[in-house]
């Protein structure tokens, strides 16, 4: 990828960033102008295999798994942030009817997929 | 009393901030105007809950700082660094062991040295690619 393609990438994280979402399909006060169609982020991350004894041990003593906590949440965080890119590709400045799901390809590793519609809305 | 004094004074009272005086005041406001009790109550009934919570999510504070702290940390490290050199060490006589033995056919030994070549090719390349993209993962400062 060329600096420049680097760059407007960024730029385009960086815009998506600001877009709202919403798992309400219809949020008071706004008013959607246009529904531009689903948009999704998924991802799938694991931790390092000493995390992953740690967390294999921990299962001894029962409690939180932090270590899968932190696993999940990294994983929800960058399933949006992707949903929000896609979003923004499109030209839509918001997001409406989140939803998150969840599935196990690996054993030890958190997918994540957020979906939700991509819509241009009136704000008020 | 105004009202506005009755509800700084039960504001005051519920979070344990009210002087004795104070306590007094609305003590006093109380007695001479008992059908005015339930608002107290709905206060400090009201703070049990919200004290209760914020019990359940101290333990996230506690976990943070367990993670922090410096042991916890050069234990995770040197744990992982014993076992990941445990298993490198007993792979690797495992390896040794069938190149070694003088009865082993020829295709184990060629299976075994293509196995071994491919899976240091791939961890190298896992190596690189973790150090490639770890700078630019910022995903990893959410903690939950």
């Amino acid at each position: 990828m060329s600096r420049s393609l680097q760059a407007s990438e960024a730029h385009a994280m960086q815009r998506a960033g600001e877009i709202p979402i919403y798992t309400l399909e219809n949020p008071p006060g706004f008013e959607v102008r246009e529904v531009l169609g689903l948009v999704r982020g998924n991802t799938i991350r694991a931790r390092h295999l000493g995390n992953d004894i740690l967390a294999a041990l921990k299962t001894l003593v029962g409690g939180e798994i932090s270590e899968y906590t932190k696993m999940m949440a990294e994983s929800r965080e960058q399933a949006l942030d992707r949903m929000r890119v896609e979003a923004f590709r499109l030209g839509a400045n918001a997001v409406v009817g989140v939803r998150f799901t969840t599935s196990t390809v690996m054993q030890g590793a958190a997918e994540i997929l957020a979906y939700g519609t991509a819509v241009v809305v009136d704000r008020p | 009393m105004t009202d506005e004094r009755f509800e700084e004074l039960v504001v005051k009272v519920t979070d344990e901030v009210a002087s004795p005086i104070e306590r007094a005041e609305l003590m006093r406001f109380l007695s001479a105007h008992p059908e005015r009790r339930s608002e107290l109550d709905e206060h400090m009934g009201l703070k049990a809950i919200t004290d209760d919570w914020v019990a359940r999510v101290q333990l996230d504070a506690v976990e943070d700082r367990f993670q922090e702290a410096p042991l916890t940390r050069a234990e995770n490290t040197v744990g992982t660094t014993l076992f990941a050199a445990g298993l490198a060490l007993l792979c690797g006589y495992g390896t040794w062991e069938v190149f070694a033995a003088p009865d082993v056919p020829l295709v184990v030994r060629i299976g075994t040295a293509l196995l071994t070549a491919g899976t240091v090719l791939l961890g190298v390349s896992v190596i690189r690619w973790k150090l490639r993209t770890r700078p630019h993962d910022r995903y990893t400062e959410v903690i939950r």
